[in-house]
């Protein structure tokens, strides 16, 4: 790993961990556990794209371990670790069956999936399947913010593409 | 695929999501029992028509605490020791199909969806 690369992850892990951490002082939109923007998805996102598979893997990786540790809630862990690896692998394999341009799709179809494996282990956390009556709210709050951040991506490989393209090599 | 086939895609999963969502609000729940779990374990049922002054039950585990109020008709979590008290945000229990959730302790307060199955009596 060069040196250029390890800066380069570097960044774009504080990079998420500082949204992540910032989010997490909000107070919830909503009273249902597992709502939120997700924009520290958005560097996952831009690492995907720009970087491929391999390094948004492990700035995922880092972002979560690191997140939870700052943030400290070991029971979110669980959460954040299914939801995200599972969101990750969706779009890394929706990305190579189509075009870039439909990374806003991509990014929803992830947010979907993520939210339906978290609440999928909550169901098994509480062992009550009453739990999947929340499955269309998680559905809808997931369809929007991972269009928000799918699209924020698409427009920014859209103008800055190619130059972020150069700065990244 | 083209864009009109993702836009689809993602309204079908839309509209889906919105009708499973307005379903509580057509079918009422016709129950009043009410029923808490913790880990999956059926800890009190509460027959929430007969209960005529409200009183507080405290679940504590471990150092995990929920203080659930019972009220004539109606259940709610007053206070608790979890970090984000969601489910003290949640409310009162209205519909069988929204059950009040707080994941940090992994309990589940619902309304049993058909009364006949459940004993009349109050178990606590």
């Amino acid at each position: 790993m060069s040196a250029k690369k390890i800066a380069r992850n570097g960044i774009l892990i504080a990079v998420a961990l500082s949204i992540f951490v910032l989010e997490a002082q909000f107070p919830p939109l909503t009273p249902l556990p597992g709502i939120k923007p997700g924009f520290a998805n958005l560097v996952t996102l831009f690492a995907l794209l720009f970087l491929g598979g391999r390094d948004a893997f492990w700035i995922l990786l880092a972002r979560i371990l690191l997140g939870t540790l700052l943030v400290g809630n070991p029971t979110v862990l669980l959460y954040s670790l299914s939801g995200g690896l599972a969101c990750l692998a969706l779009e890394w394999f929706l990305l190579r069956i189509t075009q870039k341009n439909f990374l806003w799709a991509v990014s929803a179809l992830g947010a979907l999936l993520h939210n339906t494996v978290q609440l999928l282990v909550a169901v098994i956390m509480t062992q009550t399947p009453t739990v999947f009556y929340y499955l269309p709210v998680l559905w809808i709050s997931g369809l929007l913010t991972g269009l928000f951040n799918g699209l924020c991506i698409h427009f920014l490989s859209l103008h800055f593409g190619n130059r972020l393209r150069k700065l990244l090599s | 695929m083209k864009t009109i086939h993702w836009i689809l895609i993602l309204a079908v999963i839309l509209l889906l999501s919105l009708t499973l969502l307005l379903l509580p609000f057509w079918s009422p729940t016709g129950s009043s029992v009410a029923q808490i779990y913790r880990n999956g374990q059926l800890l009190h049922t509460i027959d929430l028509s007969r209960v005529e002054t409200p009183y507080t039950l405290s679940l504590s585990q471990d150092g995990q605490e929920n203080v659930i109020l019972v009220e004539p008709d109606t259940i709610s979590v007053q206070s608790a020791n979890c970090p984000d008290k969601l489910c003290v945000h949640q409310g009162h229990l209205k519909s069988s199909r929204a059950p009040i959730v707080c994941l940090p302790h992994r309990i589940v307060i619902q309304l049993v969806e058909d009364p006949s199955d459940q004993p009349d009596a109050i178990v606590q």
